[in-house]
């Protein structure tokens, strides 16, 4: 088994006042073992970005712990450590038309972390390794001195990609990457991924909506809803053998190339139950389903 | 025999911006009959909303301008008609969806006056009738306690139930066609999966004819009676769900299916990507549009623009591929297991 990269416990995040919260991510707990990739899925409003955020800490957390290489990333406070952590986890966000500064080119933007870090002083060092990020991700050299705007969205998606790359990262956590493009640039950006991540021996947090894209990219899959987690396993598992009654609406719920399948496509309605006292039960090797003792029996029935 | 309601003739769009003339439609032609869901599937720039807004007229002239073609609605061309004919047009027998159901609402008007101004417009009747249509209205579109949402304003509504009542303001004159522009894309799997079930509903009571214009693949084998596949301002796939979907002929159709992952037969070979980005369209390529994305492409590509080839009665494709001379090129192995999986699994469900 490879080793565990990061672990989350029990991570809140709650926005508001403390009297009435909105509780974006509710008490969640799960771990991301290195060269895998985890995919975070559930719809809007469900915590999947707030989640995150947390864990680079784009958000100061509620309560929990995110242990990252054995360390807890919340906890630490010099400025020094921050720093080696931020090389260490890197995220690439959604929207590829507002992630860039339109005034900075391309090149400018891979080598914003260069300078926080004082990395590659040497002017000529420097362009060598934007130029062989821009290659990483299947653009050229030249467009180093290209403005955003020059780009269409998969090639800006790309430029994201490179910038996430720039530190050596060991940890990037995607949040929505593709959502934004064309179907068959979407291929082009996931293929991109995958490779990198086997070049580099990367750790992706894969968070999106998409569950067929997030099935083929990802070893795992957790289904979030409200806050919590509801499902977490393998992804093949997740996909055939739902057993909590909101990932089996989900999965439902997905259009399939299929026509076929299509017209008999029985849609499984969701009605959510208040529960207190749930958690994350394992119900098989390494599947585990959120809900209390009565509930997963009933499920696993 | 079914009716046709709509017949688009080799229809042109042009737009003119600083850098030149944009050809963004080039010659598309289909026909839509009583009752069945067209579905257009595209790239961003393929055409597809251009065509579908040009079918309303919705086309800003200047910079845009029809520069060809026919819109044939129940026999009457719309291309020639003047602003004030059109508006009876629009509403009355053609009503649109968009995507975005925040932006298509007025957030200072309560729902319900939105759908009654609609009924007012185009039907002779009182308030009070309108009222009673419109409630009626909310609820078929499945919006449960329709007296009370008909007073509520659209920032009291979800993403889901702000879609169902603009499906609601675009049923309210009892439209022939509905032009659907990705009404699907902005809202959860969830959601979309029950705008789909009510579309399909509503076009089953009312015999509605539906354009749907999508760029999700899934959702087309949804919804769709028959699939017109763009490209680069044309059509260059054109056949009943079944045809696109388990008979494709279209490299660039190929290129769509292939780079959707294959969840089905559980396989994690890399996907098939179209390498490249779609040609600029102030000057469209010579030849085949597809052909510098195309492994495929031959010589002529390059020369000359293909016609549409019939493959069957209900089936065309517009690739040198299907022309009588050209190499024998098989569909890719990745693409035909999936099919030959899908076609299994249905005759094992009977």
């Amino acid at each position: 088994m490879a080793n565990k990269l990061l672990e989350v416990k029990n991570l809140k995040q709650h926005f508001g006042s403390a009297g009435n919260p909105i509780k974006a991510v509710d008490g969640i707990s799960f771990d991301i073992y290195e060269g895998e990739t985890l995919g975070l899925v559930g719809e809007s409003g469900c915590g999947k970005s707030t989640t995150g955020r947390s864990i680079i800490r784009l958000y100061d957390i509620t309560d929990g712990q995110v242990i990252f290489k054995g360390k807890n990333i919340h906890a630490s406070k010099s400025k020094k450590e921050l720093k080696e952590f931020n090389r260490e986890m890197q995220m690439i966000f959604q929207d590829p038309y507002a992630s860039l500064n339109p005034r900075m080119t391309a090149g400018e933007i891979i080598g914003e972390g260069f300078d926080i870090h004082g990395l590659y002083n040497n002017k000529k060092e420097r362009r060598e390794r934007i130029a062989e990020l821009l290659e990483a991700v299947g653009l050229n050299r030249e467009h180093a001195n290209r403005y955003a705007h020059e780009f269409s969205g998969g090639q800006r998606q790309r430029i994201g990609i490179a910038r996430a790359l720039s530190l050596n990262p060991s940890f990037i956590i995607a949040d929505e990457p593709i959502s934004a493009l064309d179907v068959s640039i979407q291929a082009q950006v996931v293929n991109l991924l995958k490779k990198l991540q086997r070049e580099r021996n990367l750790t992706y947090l894969f968070i999106a909506h998409d569950l067929s894209m997030v099935k083929y990219i990802s070893d795992r899959i957790a289904v979030m809803y409200r806050g919590k987690i509801v499902e977490l396993g393998k992804s093949d598992e997740i996909y055939n053998n739902p057993i909590h009654p909101y990932t089996k609406s989900l999965l439902s719920a997905v259009p399939l190339p299929d026509p076929l399948t299509e017209r008999v496509r029985q849609r499984i309605p969701y009605s959510h139950e208040e529960i207190d006292v749930g958690k994350l039960r394992e119900v098989l090797p390494s599947h585990f389903v959120y809900g209390t003792e009565d509930q997963v029996k009933k499920w696993t029935k | 025999m079914k009716k046709k309601l709509l017949e688009v003739n080799d229809l042109r769009v042009n737009f003119k911006t600083y850098a030149g003339i944009v050809q963004a439609v080039r010659g598309v032609s289909f026909e839509l009959y009583e009752g069945e869901t067209l579905a257009i599937v595209g790239e961003s720039g393929s055409g597809k909303s251009v065509t579908s807004n040009a079918i309303m007229k919705l086309i800003p002239q200047p910079p845009g301008l029809y520069a060809g073609g026919e819109i044939i609605l129940d026999g009457k061309n719309l291309i020639p008609l003047t602003e004030k004919q059109m508006s009876k047009v629009r509403g009355n027998d053609i009503a649109m969806i968009f995507q975005d159901p925040m932006t298509a609402l007025n957030p200072t008007m309560r729902v319900g006056r939105q759908i009654t101004e609609v009924i007012l417009k185009h039907q002779k009747i009182s308030a009070s009738e309108a009222k009673e249509r419109a409630i009626k209205l909310l609820d078929l579109v499945g919006i449960p306690m329709p007296e009370k949402r008909f007073k509520q304003f659209p920032h009291e509504f979800s993403g889901g139930m702000r879609q169902r009542v603009v499906i609601a303001i675009a049923l309210a004159a009892d439209p022939k066609l509905l032009i659907a522009d990705e009404p699907t894309t902005a809202l959860d799997v969830t959601i979309q999966a029950q705008i789909l079930e009510l579309m399909k509903d509503i076009q089953k009571k009312r015999g509605t004819s539906i354009i749907f214009i999508t760029h999700d693949l899934g959702v087309v084998a949804n919804v769709a009676d028959r699939v017109a596949v763009m490209y680069a301002g044309q059509i260059v796939e054109y056949g009943t769900v079944n045809d696109i979907f388990y008979n494709p002929k279209h490299p660039y159709t190929w290129g769509l299916l292939g780079s959707m992952p294959d969840l089905k037969n559980n396989v994690k070979e890399e996907l098939r990507t179209i390498p490249g980005s779609p040609p600029d369209l102030i000057h469209p390529p010579k030849g085949d549009a597809f052909a510098p994305r195309n492994e495929y492409a031959m010589a002529i590509d390059y020369e000359e623009e293909p016609p549409m080839f019939q493959v069957s009665d209900t089936h065309f494709a517009k690739t040198w591929l299907l022309h009588p001379d050209a190499p024998q090129i098989e569909i890719p192995e990745s693409i035909s297991r999936r099919i030959e999986g899908y076609l299994k699994e249905a005759q094992g469900n009977g």
